[in-house]
């Protein structure tokens, strides 16, 4: 059915666009870029609405909006974004006028002890199964060891669950965090955290805007089962030169931006680990372990219609012998390197188009050196080139198209080799894997009345490791009932043509990118989602239900007793399986007033079922949570003060554990009956966070000095539990891991 | 001031570290009977035994005497018969590896399902004990060119496949005792290398004999199925990792199904092929 339905929407979008154009005629336009007032950071998702119309449009990615098919006549026009204050301002069209303008939004007043996050109706209305989480939100919430760390602040929203408290792996809706895909300005992040998952690689203090898609993609998003995380990163102020950082209790950070010269600004950005430096000033020990990244990023004025982007990331982990030199020497690194070259084109005022090239490197690599100087070493990753062209066509009030194409070329490495032959030379055992991807998408955004809007798009792959080709609907509809509510509903397709083989739940830099071949087909899910939200009070409150049900099919995981060696065969150790995940969440926002906040509630399924494993019986992933529960609650006192708490709760993570003992015979061991797969439940999970900020002026800089208490009323939650055999009494006995108790961290922050 | 700051830092650092306590949340125990079943067939009788225990509760030391069962009810199902396997006092576990026992005449199908019965659980589990490959086609021993006393052996028979553990014993007759003596018993490979299912091979055989005597020696082939296999392994199997960093710990491939746990296994032992030389 779903197919039948994609080939209408590839049938009818092309046809649309070519007869759309013909009926309207003579009528204005008015575009222009919103942009923070000073800064000149683009503003993403400001709603631009003509007050009194009906008529309206959503910034895009670059602050760009147009609004077309306007008949003469005076208009209001209002912008307004989450964190700004709106502006409202008056317009006059005649016939065919163009209007470009150039709008700068003020950050919204804080000394007033008000925090405004306010969204705006028009911008609630066209989102489904997505969230804008303001920077200023994240920045605000409790942090481990004192950073604030983008993705365990998702994980505070309804729909996303960690696998666990070390990990920042983001479990969108019964998926695993492969099947995500995590875009730092337009570029794929392969393995998007450090510190084997507990923190994520995104330095707060370079982001402008997140974008987080839980399950009903637009269109232009595709090669992933469950989600979006779309980051955008700061284009550097336009004004002066400005700086923040920070000091927290396990790593520094700094970021730089400002103008070159009036068309040129620049941002830069970078964060390392000190723990190592720490330990070895603290002790004669050492701690062979850091990690730092670096990002970019510069914004080139070519003129009013062109601009010029260049992103850049650069982030390493690495474990080496502090000793080095001698034998059993190790090093170990792995990381991800990307860049991306964009330009942007206006034609007109209602074409915008962009091209990008793109390179995404992730690499994990290991040289050991034996006792008698053998080295071994291994390579693997994942090269990507891609070449991308959008455009936007803004053909007027009632339609907005979204076009694209996207060739990428990927590189699987999987090396492994010694130089045990006389001349020290490294042999590649294993070959290295190509794949070509070709993505076209088309999608017509349709405001058919007053109340009802659709979304109707589809994607087109082409995968050659196979050969594959596959169509995926991406439809959705918004319907309006009244100022305050609105229905929603979606239905996608979604294929992945690279799966990420892990050995457990834990998002370890061993795990390995593997792509489909043409024994193991792409994994597919079909997404359905409905929904309704209601503003109360002018939009103080917000509540949100959504309701979803999801199946996934092609899902690879390791067979029992998988032999784990670079030098086999992988596609031989794994084996295929379905899945399903469904369930509701209700996300209650306050979103005005210097007392803000949100509760999110999530009752969720997910279960997998594999002929090979636990003996063909489905069984729950490690991830599956029944319950999860997150408050977020903040409070900001007079100019100085503020303060959030944070109370998480979530149901016990599923994982195998024994259930009895038993001996075969007596001459033999006593063994361990083992329940099945992910049939156990760990007790529930539930901390308490509190952070008390304080605001102050130092030098001519803004410093802000914070004080985090983590898992405050010290919950022993577990993160594992095993058995110990006891010699003296001659029994099991059961210990459970706590990894984090109570736990103060103190962290510093300023601006400039 | 400096090193105050790195010494509470540290300290409080270190008090993030991971802690172990004692828990008795111990997981529900769902008492399962562990079963080990066996079926020797030789000649035209089938010996069964069997061993019957439970399972017990992690929370405490475990004692075999908790863990035997001696009043279960055994049944074996053949074909359209059914025999059971009865208690045998004194043999488990001091002079014999199993509880129960009993010996039947051989019949004509080879599917058995044994069933245990014991305080309201049952616990079942079905082989198919093959009996073609049991008996060599051709068997040829030459004296071998590289040694007085070495012979090479050549030998052909249907293979039995993938599911099967084979096994020929090679004994040696000696007139001193009057009986077999075990020189040695070979693995064999299960898989069929000739067309037709046909397997063959050779192998070097020593076999020291008196001069001017001719040595005797006999071949038996034994066939067992992947049961008997997967219960050796599972036996030694002491693998840990019960850490979140490993893959998912799993149970042997029990083939005792139903209430219960463990192996139900055949042994077919083919008729012997002697040899003079």
């Amino acid at each position: 059915m779903h197919r039948l339905v994609v080939f209408a929407v590839f049938l009818l979008l092309p046809a649309s666009c070519l007869l759309l154009p013909a009926i309207t005629s003579a009528q204005g336009v008015i575009s222009g870029t919103v942009q923070e007032a000073g800064s000149g950071e683009a503003v993403i998702g400001a709603n631009v609405i003509l007050v009194g119309t009906g008529k309206g449009a959503a910034t895009n990615r670059y602050g760009y909006f147009a609004i077309a098919g306007l008949d003469p006549g005076d208009y209001s026009l209002r912008i307004s974004a989450v964190g700004y204050q709106t502006d409202t301002r008056s317009l006059s069209i005649k016939n065919s006028d163009e209007i470009r303008l150039l709008v700068e939004l003020k950050p919204s007043v804080i000394e007033l002890g008000e925090v405004s996050i306010e969204a705006d109706r028009q911008d609630e209305s066209r989102r489904i199964s997505s969230v804008d989480l303001p920077i200023e939100q994240i920045l605000r919430l409790p942090s481990l060891g004192g950073e604030v760390d983008l993705f365990r602040a998702l994980q505070l929203l309804p729909g996303v669950q960690e696998a666990s408290e070390l990990s920042t792996g983001l479990y969108i809706r019964g998926g695993s965090p492969d099947q995500n895909l995590v875009l730092l300005d337009r570029m794929v992040l392969y393995n998007p955290s450090h510190l084997g998952g507990f923190l994520s690689t995104f330095n707060a203090d370079a982001i402008n805007n997140v974008t987080l898609i839980k399950g009903a993609m637009p269109a232009e998003y595709g090669g992933r089962l469950s989600s979006v995380i779309d980051v955008t990163m700061r284009e550097g102020a336009q004004d002066r030169l400005r700086g923040a950082g920070g000091i927290s209790m396990i790593d520094s950070r700094l970021t730089i931006d400002g103008p070159i010269n009036e068309d040129i600004t620049f941002m830069l950005s970078g964060r390392r680990v000190y723990l190592d430096w720490l330990v070895e000033l603290m002790s004669d020990e050492a701690l062979p372990y850091y990690f730092y990244d670096l990002v970019a990023k510069s914004n080139i004025r070519l003129g009013d219609n062109d601009r010029l982007f260049f992103s850049g990331f650069f982030g390493r982990d690495v474990i080496g012998d502090p000793e080095g030199g001698g034998s059993d020497d190790f090093d170990i690194s792995w990381g991800n390197t990307a860049g991306n070259l964009r330009w942007t084109h206006i034609f007109g005022s209602k074409l915008f188009t962009n091209v990008s090239a793109v390179v995404s490197d992730y690499r994990f690599g290991s040289e050991l050196v034996e006792w008698d100087n053998t080295r071994f070493k291994t390579v693997s990753g994942i090269l990507d080139y891609s070449l991308r062209g959008e455009a936007e066509y803004f053909h007027s009030a009632e339609h907005n198209f979204k076009g694209g194409v996207e060739l990428t070329l990927h590189t699987f490495t999987s090396e492994a080799s010694s130089d045990q032959n006389e001349f020290y030379e490294f042999d590649p055992h294993l070959p290295t894997h190509r794949g070509t991807e070709v993505s076209l998408f088309l999608q017509d955004e349709w405001k058919v009345n007053e109340r009802l809007t659709a979304q109707l798009g589809g994607r087109a792959f082409y995968f050659d490791r196979g050969p594959y080709f596959r169509l995926e609907p991406r439809l959705a509809a918004f319907y309006t009932l009244d100022n305050e509510v609105t229905l929603k509903a979606a239905f996608i397709g979604a294929n992945q043509f690279l799966h990420l083989v892990s050995r457990n739940d834990l998002a370890l830099p061993t795990d390995m990118w593997f792509p489909s071949t043409g024994t193991l087909s792409p994994s597919y899910s079909l997404q359905y989602v409905l929904g309704a939200s209601r503003d109360f009070e002018d939009g103080m409150y917000n509540v949100s239900v959504e309701g979803y049900y999801k199946t996934m099919n092609n899902l690879l995981e390791f067979r029992d007793n998988a032999y784990f060696s670079i030098f086999a065969p992988l596609e031989n150790e794994l084996t295929r399986g379905d899945g399903k995940g469904y369930g509701i969440e209700l996300f209650v926002q306050k979103r005005k007033g210097s007392f803000t906040g949100w509760l999110g509630y999530t009752l969720a399924w997910t279960d997998r079922t594999f002929p090979e494993l636990n003996n063909g019986n489905t069984f729950p992933p490690r991830y599956d949570r029944r319950h999860d529960v997150s408050i977020v609650l903040n409070y900001r006192l007079g100019k100085r003060w503020e303060f959030t708490a944070v109370w998480v709760y979530g149901t016990g993570q599923a994982f195998t554990f024994p259930v009895a003992q038993y001996q075969l015979d007596v001459n033999d061991p006593v063994k361990l009956l083992y329940s099945d797969r992910n049939g156990y439940r760990l007790p529930s999970y539930h901390r308490l966070d509190l952070n008390f900020s304080y605001a102050f002026k130092w030098f001519g800089w803004d410093w802000k000095a914070s004080f985090n208490l983590y898992n405050t009323y010290n919950r022993m939650n577990p993160f594992s539990r095993y058995l110990d055999y006891d010699w003296e009494s001659d029994a099991w006995q059961l210990k459970q891991l706590t990894l984090f108790p109570l736990l103060p961290t103190v962290g510093l922050s300023f601006e400039f | 001031m400096k090193k105050t700051f790195i010494v509470i830092t540290s300290l409080l650092l270190l008090a993030a570290c991971e802690q172990t306590v004692d828990t008795n949340d111990w997981p529900a125990h769902d008492e399962k009977l562990v079963v080990t079943g066996y079926l020797h067939l030789e000649h035209d009788s089938i010996f069964t035994y069997a061993r019957v225990n439970r399972t017990l509760p992690l929370g405490e030391k475990f004692d075999l005497r908790k863990a035997m069962v001696n009043d279960a009810e055994l049944r074996v199902e053949n074909g359209n018969r059914s025999f059971p396997i009865n208690w045998v006092q004194g043999f488990y576990p001091y002079d014999f590896d199993f509880n129960y026992s009993a010996v039947v005449a051989r019949g004509d199908d080879d599917d058995f399902v044994l069933t245990v019965k014991q305080g309201g659980k049952i616990a079942t589990a079905e082989i198919h004990a093959k009996t073609a490959p049991t008996r060599f086609t051709d068997l040829r021993v030459e004296r071998s060119s590289s040694g007085y006393e070495m012979y090479d052996v050549s030998y052909s028979m249907p293979a039995p496949g993938a599911d099967t553990d084979l096994r020929c014993l090679i004994e040696y007759w000696t007139s001193d005792f009057g009986s077999w003596y075990e020189m040695y018993t070979l693995e064999l490979p299960s898989q069929p290398n000739r067309p037709g299912g046909i397997l063959q091979g050779t192998f070097q055989l020593w076999a020291y004999a008196r001069p001017g005597s001719k040595p005797r020696i006999r071949y038996t082939l034994i066939a067992r199925n992947r049961a008997y296999q997967d219960y050796i392994n599972s036996r030694w199997d002491w693998s840990g990792g019960d850490s979140p960093f490993d893959p998912p710990q799993k149970n042997p491939a029990f083939n005792v199904t139903g209430d219960g746990i463990g192996f139900f296994w055949y042994e077919i032992v083919g008729e012997p092929v002697e040899i003079v030389y």
